[in-house]
């Protein structure tokens, strides 16, 4: 279901020589790789980009989302990496953590920043850059692919109590192009969560597109806290990809709040049977933010569940925007795929855009799929009112129920505690 | 209990009222005093439940005249929020699921804003714990209920007990009960009802809007009024509600016909 719909931007009737070159622009300002090892990556993502454009509303895909943001402004060739003092703002930043981690992994700029960085435990092994890339074709991942700087490529084995925790940091008020890429390999049997933190130094004007990559072996279980809390000065376009081996399991929560453009890409191909997904998003856009997920889920195997919640909140004037794509073939017999939108719209001004895409071919399946879009209820209200709270009251207790029951199912208890402090600050 | 010198809570004078420009109420009268146990009864769409909704403030209701005094105060300036804390209490006919908002958060809280507007310390949740645990107790409904959503998947009849446990926290002066006894098969009822009679005191007074006499046979009325076209046109005691059971409410209408 569709709830609004706005494909206009004159962006669309710019001749098509013009948004080349605004690819092209951006390709010319990709820093040298770090590692030789990355060359054959960027190469094969440059041959692929060629001759592409910039996604305009034309393009299915970014119907809704106005780039507007992006195109307009004018990038430079980035500085030199982890400067000393950068890096100190950095662990300044981060501080002590709340919470024990089995590894620490600290981008800065999307350069991996050792001084910051932790990995010793038992189960945590560093790995050259030259793992196999997973990450789809698709526009945005190739432009990270072929802007490559650095990328941190790590293998999780066993039971790992304790979470690793990742966080990308964009620390330049200059504005230019960051590509950080993160790929993990969780090996068969493997249990472990994964916490990711994108973030900003004060007045981030940089465009971070980055790359996650997660690789799920036999049996393996994944859980996979995700936080965009960028500056509402940055542009965040961010791809999770993530592949399933057969009876795997993937639990993913992905909370977007910063930026004044996002969006963020979140695939799963699941390989195997007897895989469960399970994908829970929360979007919260003020001001004039864009926010838009678009997720896939590829069942190439039969009998694997998905369960997908998708909330967005969205008030003053900014824009939610949804895509939920599930995508069941005829190999994927007994497929059980259920998926959930509701946005709650906070002002008249704000706007939402929610559309699943179930393309299911396979006849012995279970997809369902729904939408709400609401505002705190009057009768909602005014009920809580004759029990005596105030009407701000009333609406914060709305809202922050909507907000935080989302967060249900996030460990370690201490992460989920934070995030609720985080987003009770942006929901006031 | 019918004290004639008891204090008067509530006194309504020539209540008219609207909702979207379409008179609802035309002039209505009625005195509450502290012990008292009222119903209201009368056919659908006589004015009843807009009655309620008026008196616990809802926003979609617009009063043109008359006034509303409660302890001698004028009800009517007040927000829902304030009237709530002041004792005026709405049992709704249609309770609302707010899922994700703990039954229990929303007790407490609702609890505290009454305590505040007293002056008096915010219970903890530990002390506020065994507060709920002992009145739940009155309507026999089950401690998982605090801990789900507020009314989130709960029965017609586990709303209702629900409602009447937030009275029994809230102590209301002004208790209106809005067809509190619909939805509901004996069993819930007697439980309702019982609840109720418990929470009757001397220095509170009970509103109940009912369409049938039935609750009348648990929770016995001081008096019964009979409403029609948005005023209340006849005033007896509870041999009233049998006789409307028995004989229906036309004949009431012929009568006020008869002696204008």
């Amino acid at each position: 279901m569709t709830i609004t719909v706005n494909a206009n931007s004159d962006q669309a009737d710019l001749p098509k020589a013009s948004r080349a070159n605004e690819l092209n622009d951006l390709l010319t300002l990709a820093p040298p790789p770090r590692h030789a090892e990355l060359e054959p990556l960027r190469q094969a993502a440059r041959d692929r980009l060629h001759e592409q454009t910039l996604p305009t509303p034309r393009d299915e895909d970014w119907r809704f989302t106005d780039l507007g943001a992006l195109r307009r402004r004018s990038f430079q060739a980035p500085i030199a990496p982890l400067h000393p003092e950068i890096v100190a703002e950095v662990g300044h930043l981060l501080g002590e953590r709340s919470f024990p981690t089995v590894a620490q992994i600290v981008l800065i700029d999307g350069y991996f920043c050792g001084e910051l960085s932790r990995v010793n435990a038992t189960g945590v092994e560093l790995l050259p850059p030259s793992m196999p890339a997973i990450a789809p074709a698709e526009i945005f991942s190739d432009l990270n692919s072929a802007m490559l700087a650095d990328r941190v490529c790590l293998r999780l084995t066993g039971h790992l109590a304790e979470p690793v925790e990742v966080f990308f940091v964009s620390s330049r008020q200059q504005q230019s192009v960051v590509s950080p890429r993160l790929s993990i390999e969780v090996a068969a049997q493997g249990q472990t969560t994964l916490v990711e933190h994108f973030l900003s130094l004060t007045g981030d004007q940089q465009f971070t597109n980055s790359v996650t990559e997660l690789s799920l072996g036999t049996s393996a279980h994944l859980r996979h806290v995700r936080i965009q809390h960028q500056s509402p000065t940055a542009i965040h376009i961010g791809c999770t990809t993530v592949c399933q081996a057969q009876d795997s399991h993937y639990e993913g929560h992905a909370i977007d709040l910063g930026g004044c453009l996002s969006r963020h890409n979140w695939q799963v191909q699941i390989y195997g049977s007897g895989s469960q997904t399970i994908l829970k998003g929360l979007a919260i856009a003020r001001d004039s933010q864009i926010m838009d997920t678009h997720s896939a889920v590829f069942f190439n195997a039969p009998h694997s569940r998905s369960e997908q919640i998708h909330k967005c909140i969205v008030g003053d004037r900014a824009h939610g925007i949804f895509n939920g794509r599930v995508v069941v073939p005829q190999v994927a017999q007994l497929t059980d795929a259920k998926q959930l939108s509701r946005t709650l719209l906070l002002s008249d001004k704000a706007r939402v855009d929610t559309k699943p895409q179930l393309e299911i071919v396979a006849d012995n399946v279970k997809c369902s799929h729904g939408a709400t879009v609401s505002q705190p209820a009057a009768d909602e209200l005014f009920y809580l009112r004759s029990r005596g709270l105030d009407e701000q009251e009333a609406k914060t207790l709305i809202v922050k129920a909507f907000a935080l029951e989302q967060l249900t199912g996030i460990e370690p208890q201490i992460l989920r505690q934070e995030l609720e402090g985080v987003l009770l600050a942006k929901l006031h | 209990m019918i004290r004639p010198d008891s204090e008067v809570i509530l006194e309504v004078r020539e209540l008219t009222a609207s909702v979207e420009d379409t008179p609802i109420l035309k002039g209505l009268n009625l005195t509450i005093r502290a012990g008292e146990i009222h119903a209201i009864m009368g056919p659908n769409g006589s004015g009843k439940s807009t009655f309620s909704k008026i008196l616990a403030g809802h926003p979609d209701y617009t009063v043109t005249g008359g006034e509303v005094l409660y302890k001698g105060k004028n009800l009517l300036a007040l927000p829902p929020e304030e009237r709530a804390r002041e004792g005026v209490f709405l049992a709704f006919q249609y309770p609302l699921e707010i899922p994700g908002v703990s039954n229990l958060d929303f007790l407490r809280v609702a609890y505290n804003a009454k305590r505040q507007h007293q002056g008096l310390d915010e219970l903890d949740a530990f002390d506020f714990d065994d507060l709920v645990r002992q009145k739940i107790e009155l309507v026999k409904l089950d401690e998982g209920f605090l801990n789900r959503g507020v009314n989130e998947g709960f029965s017609g009849g586990e709303k209702k007990r629900n409602e009447i446990l937030q009275m029994a926290l809230l102590e209301p002066t002004l208790a209106i009960l809005d067809e509190t006894d619909s939805g509901l098969d004996i069993d819930a009822l007697r439980i309702v009802a019982n609840g109720v009679n418990q929470l009757s005191r001397p220095d509170n007074c009970i509103l109940l809007i009912t369409h049938y006499q039935r609750l009348l046979d648990y929770i016995v009325p001081d008096y019964v009024h009979v409403m029609e076209g948005g005023r209340i046109i006849l005033t007896g005691t509870k041999e009233l509600a049998l006789e409307l059971e028995a004989r229906g409410y036309d004949w009431v209408r012929e009568e006020e016909v008869a002696t204008p």
